[in-house]
């Protein structure tokens, strides 16, 4: 062999290593593509995606991904009954029905998606049963009723970056009757015709988020929640309103220009530190039978009244 | 000349056309991969290659390697000087973790998607580098660590990333000095963060719903602001012989907030914690200092052990 054709054949050798280290079909593809474009009886490449986000879904395997390569209408369903993520790439994705997820094992993410309801379809995503969820960097908006609707039991729920807005009724609502928790972070609630978030059930917290113009920004009844450097202003009615069994505590936050009160009490007991509530109806407006702790470190001032009703002091630690 | 003959001087050729581009444009030190690409190209923007091994090993040092669709990258993924790998947004799969294993390089792991569908143990291992930073990744699906770094003294920066549904911890770290800002560790076998013998500050993050705590320090220093730890099956901040201070945070509907060992000191500030099974857990005996600025408040109990108030100045 001459030292050129030994080169060659070392090249073809490599070339060859190289074409056999991806196989046509790789245990680990399991990415799938929709399209407006696409066609059901494709593969759901990227060469040759799918046209409707359910076909899309049912052919990912469990674990995989699905991928949206561009706007429009995907369809009149969506279910997913099995963990998976849907990647939209800030696409818009419009169907006649909710997104539902409805599998009690999944893991579900949801991420970069903008669901616009056009004033039609009732919810923008339906949580009917799940172990974990995850809504991240999406935009969920003009749904008739609900934006995000989590009537599951036992779900882990997490809201990251999202912005829910112009819905009908909740921009988000849990109902389950299990443990539910849910996490908020970075995300915004606005303009919704009923809550921004209305909970009603389990452990939540809500971190870095904003409840704007909404009827009310929060409704709890019968449930934990936490509330760290949150905003609720400008809201038809209260900024928070907590019924029987709510225990929410408020640290670090602004409740402003609420109509009838920043914090509303029907019921429950709400912790308040290190927090501003101003140019509110009222202020904190504690109607008997629920308790308004204070850690005497909140700026309580510039509302029509400041303070309704009982106010109980506690120390810090 | 035979079709095998020419066939490899037109190759030859090629080559030589590319590597005549490049030294005529200094600067073009990006390369591409895609899943229509093939190894046998330039891995130009037009030309991609195939696998992500292969473009990393043709950037050159310093250089850049963006993806340019989702889908599964080939076995490995090992770089071994300073580079950015830029994903776009884009899921990348592989059937290994993403290695940096080079004591001098400076790597960025920039929007990346990384999946391991859980039968992929780790997603991006740090065996030896001077500066990581992952931004803007998501890292999720994997049988053990999201993000795992066990190089002697290297600055690993987590920024704008979510280590998520892992079946280890979403960060473990062992001598590392660690920042991470605005990032979420989420729903994750183990803890959200574990630290050990590293220097760790986290600030503006939130580990929620993980197995065990939400940030674990072992033989560490830990400063942790506007941060919350809440849904976790153990602590919210778990300091084990370690020094950590806490301030602007949140723990709550943990099994406790902070919790400390005997030779942990834990100094706390401005937060909250509610909700816990215990508010602060720190019947081990360790110190805890608080500035009596601090809400706990609603917890099943609110403080075991001492705790030693500190004035502000």
């Amino acid at each position: 062999m001459t030292n050129r054709t030994r080169f060659a054949a070392q090249l073809f050798a490599m070339a060859t290593l190289a074409a056999a280290s991806i196989p046509a079909t790789h245990a680990a593809d399991n990415t799938r593509f929709v399209s407006t474009t696409g066609k059901n009886s494709n593969n759901c490449t990227l060469a040759a995606p799918c046209r409707s986000l359910q076909h899309g879904i049912d052919v990912t395997p469990a674990g995989g991904e699905l991928r949206i390569l561009d706007s429009g209408f995907y369809g009149a369903n969506a279910v997913i009954r099995k963990s998976l993520s849907v990647i939209g790439n800030g696409h818009t994705v419009y169907l006649n029905r909710p997104i539902v997820i409805n599998d009690a094992g999944a893991e579900v993410a949801l991420r970069s998606l903008v669901l616009n309801g056009q004033g039609t379809a009732n919810d923008g995503i339906r949580i009917a049963d799940a172990s974990a969820v995850h809504i991240e960097r999406s935009v969920i908006y003009r749904f008739t009723r609900h934006g995000i609707f989590a009537p599951a039991s036992n779900l882990d729920l997490f809201v990251l970056d999202t912005v829910v807005r112009d819905n009908g009724s909740n921009g988000l609502i849990t109902a389950g009757n299990g443990s539910v928790r849910l996490t908020i972070d970075n995300s915004r609630f606005t303009n919704n015709g009923g809550a921004g978030v209305s909970l009603a059930k389990g452990h939540n917290t809500i971190h870095r988020s904003t409840l704007s113009g909404n009827e009310r920004g929060l409704s709890a009844t019968g449930c934990n929640v936490t509330i760290m450097s949150t905003v609720a202003s400008q809201n038809a009615t209260f900024g928070f309103v907590m019924r029987s069994g709510a225990v929410v505590a408020i640290d670090s936050s602004v409740t402003s220009g609420n109509v009838q009160a920043g914090i509303r009490l029907e019921g429950g007991t709400v912790r308040l530190s290190n927090s501003t509530v101003t140019r509110n109806g009222t202020g904190v407006d504690n109607l008997s039978g629920a308790l308004f702790e204070s850690r005497v470190n909140n700026t309580i001032r510039g509302n029509n009244a400041d303070v309704g009703g009982n106010r109980t002091p506690f120390t810090g630690l | 000349m035979s079709a095998l003959r020419s066939f490899f001087f037109t190759l030859a050729l090629t080559a030589n056309a590319a590597m005549a581009a490049s030294a005529a444009q200094a600067a073009d030190v990006i390369r591409h991969v895609s899943t229509t690409g093939k190894n046998s190209n330039a891995c130009t923007l037009t030309a991609p290659c195939r696998t992500l091994q292969r473009a990393i090993n043709l950037a050159p040092t310093g250089g850049e390697v963006r993806i340019l669709d989702s889908g599964f990258y080939g076995n490995n993924a090992t770089i071994r000087k300073s580079l950015t790998i830029t994903g776009n947004g884009f899921t990348v799969m592989l059937d290994s973790p993403i290695v940096v294993n080079d004591a001098g390089a400076v790597v960025t792991l920039r929007g990346l998607m990384l999946d391991g569908q859980g039968a992929v143990t780790t997603g991006i291992r740090v065996d030896a580098a001077a500066a990581v930073h992952v931004e803007r990744c998501v890292v999720q699906g994997f049988s053990g660590v999201g993000i795992a770094a066990t190089a002697q003294g290297v600055g690993l920066f987590v920024v704008n990333t979510i280590s998520r549904d892992n079946g280890g911890s979403g960060v473990s770290t062992n001598a590392v000095r660690l920042t991470v800002d605005n990032s979420r560790f989420e729903n994750n076998g183990q803890s959200g963060i574990t630290v050990l013998s590293s220097e760790a500050t986290i600030r503006r993050s939130l580990a929620s719903g993980n197995g065990t705590s939400g940030i674990i320090a072992l033989l560490s220093f830990a400063e942790i602001a506007s941060t919350s730890a809440v849904h976790n099956g153990s602590a919210g901040f778990s300091a084990q012989s370690s020094t950590m201070t806490i301030d602007s945070s949140a723990a709550s509907g943990n099994d406790a907030g902070p919790r400390l060992d005997s030779a942990a000191i834990a100094r706390i500030s401005n937060s909250t914690f509610t909700r816990n099974a215990t508010g602060i857990s720190n019947g081990g005996g360790g110190l805890v200092e608080t500035r009596a600025n601090n809400t706990v408040r609603g917890n099943t109990t609110e403080v075991t052990g001492t705790l030693t108030p500190i004035g502000a100045l």
